[in-house]
Parts: structure tokens; sequence; C-alpha cells
């Protein structure tokens, strides 16, 4: 598990592309209102004001410049759209506040320049040095011999997203000392290593018949964790055979998957739960308000609560949720094991007498986690998917529990429709597990139905 | 050695290609045998001993690894550079060229130049007096 949260101040080519999408969106108030031949000050003023502010803050609260986010390409871009929606809306309902003329031409003529134009900030200029900067790729090279080494350099050189966290030994292997990722251990020390990093892709750097059972072992490992590997594609010398089908193996290895891979449906997934996020907190916003100010007036400390949970393949990430205890709940907590209702590593009790009054009812309906739909658009969760660990659960989880972080968590899953706290921590677990195991976008549909009678119906929530 | 042109020797199947490589390495005053097979770079190099090999992995009869192999089981020429040339260039490839012994590993096509790069980074570069057998120090 990655031992620090992503830092988020931004640096050199984040504060840049930041300025110009913001130089866009006032160039793109003062071109709009500006008609025969003048430029209509005040309202160009007042629109690119608005423009930046709620670009500013929108662009904070989703990370939209943080290179270390859980979001893939697709995602990036339709953030850009959600911002610009975000940046459009409160503009075109402010029009008749902020001038006399008639501002659908000024709208048409802002959107029209400010669309194209972050749009391509994000996708050739400066957003694309952005994406380059960004870790994404990490692997695993299991072996330290000539394959090891040179596996790592491949990796290295294929690209700037890619990144070798670090090499294994095989048992019978010596040396390592001019590889350029530390040795992190042997191979038995896998799954030590999956739990303490996060790996995308284990690379098994030899196809020697004296590794057989331990690469073994070590596959086995990696299907218990729902960690991708990749095995070495010949074994053999070629002087001159090549695959015939050369498009399958483009690296040399044959790459393997222990999660359904259902690409174009999890991309439709990806943008399902952009847009409804979107929608939800739009359509929702007044709750959300009416929440915020109900919290603040009746307790003391922060509107928001925001815990380090862990997300896809261990990578932590700040939940949120309204507040709904006193402030030093999770300290009272240590004093309170005792009473824990639920077996294995998570803490859940009825009669929490840490919770708010307010609390106490925005969790009856979950209000509170109406939050984690910014954490949906941010790209840490979605919305249907295992609930998020805190980090301790994931110390106490069996490798085959590992699984669950293979895949992004979300708001919603099958325990949270099956009638809540009432059944055992194994129990869950293994109806994550069946859940990442038989997913499918039909089945995610019928979890999101299925949650909304649970949550109006405030039914054995807590 | 210095003044004294080196000598390398190419084996490589293919004429245009050998004829490119020769040319390029003349150009830069070194001096060129070729082979087009196995035995026959077998047979020159009973004969002599050239500064560097350089040996196309897909040759007619046995293949460049072979050569590698054979190259390093020579007491006298354990120390002598390899440049391995192929058209596959996977990790697994440049790993298996390594341990039959190749000192750096040229992907096919290539243009003369490159070729130099590596014969001078081998002959003349800050390790060439280390000699290693071992590592592919070059790609």
């Amino acid at each position: 598990m990655q031992t620090r949260l992503p830092k988020l101040t931004p640096s050199g080519i984040q504060r840049v592309t930041f300025v110009v999408d913001v130089l866009i969106l006032v160039a793109a108030s003062f071109v709009a209102s500006s008609g025969s031949g003048e430029v209509h000050w005040k309202v160009a003023l007042a629109m690119s004001a608005t423009a930046a502010i709620v670009w500013a803050i929108a662009s904070r609260v989703l990370r939209h410049y943080d290179v270390t986010n859980g979001r893939g390409f697709l995602g990036d871009i339709a953030l850009t759209l959600v911002l610009l929606a975000t940046v459009a809306i409160p503009l075109w309902l402010l029009r008749p506040l902020v001038s006399h003329y008639a501002m659908t031409t000024e709208m048409t003529r802002f959107v029209a320049i400010m669309l194209p134009g972050v749009l391509w900030v994000r996708l050739r200029g400066t957003g694309v040095r952005l994406w380059k900067q960004r870790p994404v790729e990490q692997f695993l090279v299991v072996g330290v011999g000539s394959l090891g080494r040179l596996t790592h350099r491949e990796l290295r050189d294929a690209g700037k997203r890619q990144e070798v966290v670090g090499h294994l030994r095989f048992e019978d292997e010596q040396g390592g000392s001019r590889l350029q990722a530390p040795v992190l251990g042997s191979i038995k020390d896998l799954e030590r290593v999956l739990r303490e990093r996060v790996v995308n892709e284990v690379y098994f750097a030899s196809n020697a018949p004296q590794h057989r059972d331990e690469v073994q072992a070590a596959i086995r490992s990696c299907e218990k964790f729902g960690i991708p590997f990749a095995i070495p594609a010949c074994g053999y010398r070629f002087a001159r055979a090549k695959p015939a089908h050369e498009e399958a193996i483009p690296d040399g290895y044959v790459h393997y998957l222990s999660v359904r891979n259902k690409p174009i449906q999890r991309a439709i997934k990806r943008v399902i739960d952009i847009a409804a996020s979107f929608t939800a907190l739009a359509l929702l916003s007044p709750l959300l308000l009416g929440t915020a100010i109900a919290i603040k007036l009746t307790s003391r400390g922060p509107l928001l609560f925001k815990q380090v949970r862990v997300g896809q393949h261990g990578r932590l990430f700040h939940m949120l949720k309204f507040r709904s205890m006193v402030v030093n709940a999770e300290a009272l907590k240590d004093k309170l094991l005792a009473k824990n209702e639920m077996n294995g590593p998570v803490f859940k009790m009825v009669k929490d007498p840490r919770i708010t009054a307010v609390g106490r009812f925005i969790r009856k309906y979950s209000i509170d986690e109406l939050p984690q739909l910014v954490n949906v658009l941010r790209g840490d969760m979605a919305l249907v998917g295992p609930r998020p660990p805190i980090p301790s659960e994931v110390e106490k989880y069996e490798a085959w529990q590992r699984r669950r972080l293979s895949v992004r968590p979300g708001l919603t899953c099958v325990w949270q429709v099956s009638g809540r706290n009432q059944i055992s921590f194994e129990e869950w677990m293994l109806l994550d597990m069946r859940y990442i195991d038989h997913w499918s976008l039909g089945q995610d549909l019928e979890l999101i139905l299925k949650t909304v009678p649970v949550v109006l119906s405030g039914r054995g929530a807590s | 050695m210095v003044g004294v042109p080196r000598t390398i020797l190419v084996v490589e199947d293919d004429p245009v290609l050998q004829r490119a490589m020769a040319k390029g390495l003349e150009a830069a005053k070194f001096t060129v045998r070729t082979a087009i097979d196995y035995e026959t770079a077998v047979g020159i190099l009973k004969g002599m001993r050239p500064s560097l090999v350089c040996v196309d992995l897909a040759l007619p009869r046995e293949s460049g690894y072979d050569l590698c192999e054979h190259i390093r089981k020579q007491p006298e020429l354990i120390y002598v550079p390899i440049v391995v040339t192929s058209d596959r260039a996977f990790p697994e490839d440049m790993a298996h060229a390594e341990e039959a012994g190749a000192n750096a590993f040229l992907k096919k096509p290539f243009p003369p130049e490159k070729l130099i790069k590596y014969v001078l980074a081998l002959l003349d570069g800050p390790n060439s007096s280390r000699p290693s057998v071992r590592r592919l120090r070059l790609m």
C-alpha cells in the first residue's frame, strides 16, 4: 500500500495548465460579451469573474490538475466536460441578475469558444504534459538475471507512464547490483510486497525449468490478489522464427488478468458514473446545502469528514462524508472496540454514542454518503463497487480478500442492498468477491435500482 | 593499437546489409572481414583474432547464438566484444543473446552510424578496458 497520500500542491505544469484554462475562460467571456464592434465591459467582467471563480473552486474540489488521481484518459476528458458544465450552468442561471442584455447569444458564443479551447489545452496542449507526468503503471519484476534487467529497461523505455517499483529474486539467484530498481526480497515475499505497494502488473522474468514451482506458487498469489501478471512468451532461443500473430505478444510477454476484462463495458460504466454523479449533485444541491447548514449550526467542527480509504490497487484517497459524529470520534473508537457488533476487522455498532443528532438523521437516509459523488467524479470511486476499506482493515485482510482492491470501490454494492449489517464479515467479503468475479453492467444497474428503496426507507442503515 | 587499423568480423547473410555494414565500418577506419555463415566465420576466426565480431542471429545453417557460444569457448577470443543483430528484439531475445555471450544487441533495421557508435563504445568507451562477457553493455 502507498505509505502517503498524493500531494495536492500543484507542480509547475499543473499551474500552467490551470492559468491557461482560466485565460481561455476570460477570453471567451470577453469575446462573448462584445457585439457590434464594442465590448460590454460590465458583462465581460461579471462573466469572466464568475467563470474563473467557479472554475478555480470546482477544479480544486474535483482534483482536475492532480496528476496522481485514479482517472483514466476517458475519465479525464469527461471530468473536463463536467467542469465546463459546472461553469456554464451558473452563468446561464445568473444571466438575468448580471445584465439586461439578452444573454443567450453571449452564452452560446462563450460555450463555443471555451469548450474547444479548454478541451484543446487538455488534449493537445499542456494537459498532455500533465498526463505524461503521471506514474500510472507500476510494475514489479520477478527475477534479477539478464531477463529481469532487460525487461526492466524495456518497460522503462516504453513510456514515461511506466515505472518499475522493484525486483524480487528467485531463490537460486544472486546479485542484482546492476539493477536500477531495488530488490525487494525473494519471490517468497511476493504477497508481502503486493500488500505493501501499489503494483499494476507482475512480470515473471524467467521461464527456466528450475523456477517452475516458484512461478506457479507466485501465479497463484497474483490470482488470489487479483493482480495482472505477464509470463515470457517463448522461453526458447529463436534466431529467426517470429510469432504468427505478433500483435498477441507485442512485448514478448503473454499478459494475464485475474479480473473480468470487459474494457468497453468498463468505459461505459465510467461514463455513466460521471454523468450520473454530476446530475445527482446538481439535482440534490438544495439537499446538500441544507444538510451543510444543519451540520454547521448544530455542532462544532468541520462540515466534511475526510477519511483515508484504500482505493483501486491499494491507492489511498480521502473519502468524503458529511460529518455525523463528534469531532474526536476516531479517538473514542478505541474505547468502544469491546462493543463491536461485527466480527472481523470492521467496526460497527447500532447505538454508537459518538453520533450527533443531525448525524443520526443523515445516516438513516444515507445523506452523509452523498459527498462521495465528488469522489466518483474525482476518479477515486464508482457508483457501484465494493465499499472502500480503511487501511487498518486492509492490513488484516487475508490474501484472497485483497482481490477486493482490484476494482474501483463504490458507493453501493451487493452487501449494502442485502440487508446491511446483519451478515458476517466473511460473508460480506464473499459477496464482494462474487460481485467482482461476475461483474457486468446490467448487474450494476440492478444494484443501483435496489439501493434506492433501501436508502429511501432508511432500512437497517448505520 | 594506435595507428594500426582494427579488424571487425561481420557475419551477415544478407549481401545488401553486409555491404552496407562493411562500407560504414571501413569509412570509420576499420578493416572489415566478412562471413556469410557460422562455418565461414569459424574458419576465419581460426586464423585471426578480430577486435570485434558483429553477428546476425539468423544465419543460414547454425545460428548466431551458436557462433557467440563458440567464440566464448575459445580462450583467445573470450574477451572479444560481440555485437548481435536481429530483427527479433524482445527482452527474452536480448537475455538469450546476453547468456550466449553478446555484449550489445542491435535491432534491425539500423542505420550504419548506429553500428559504428556501438562498435566505438565497445572498443574505446569508458568500460572497454574492463572485459565483460556476461552482460550486454549496450543496446
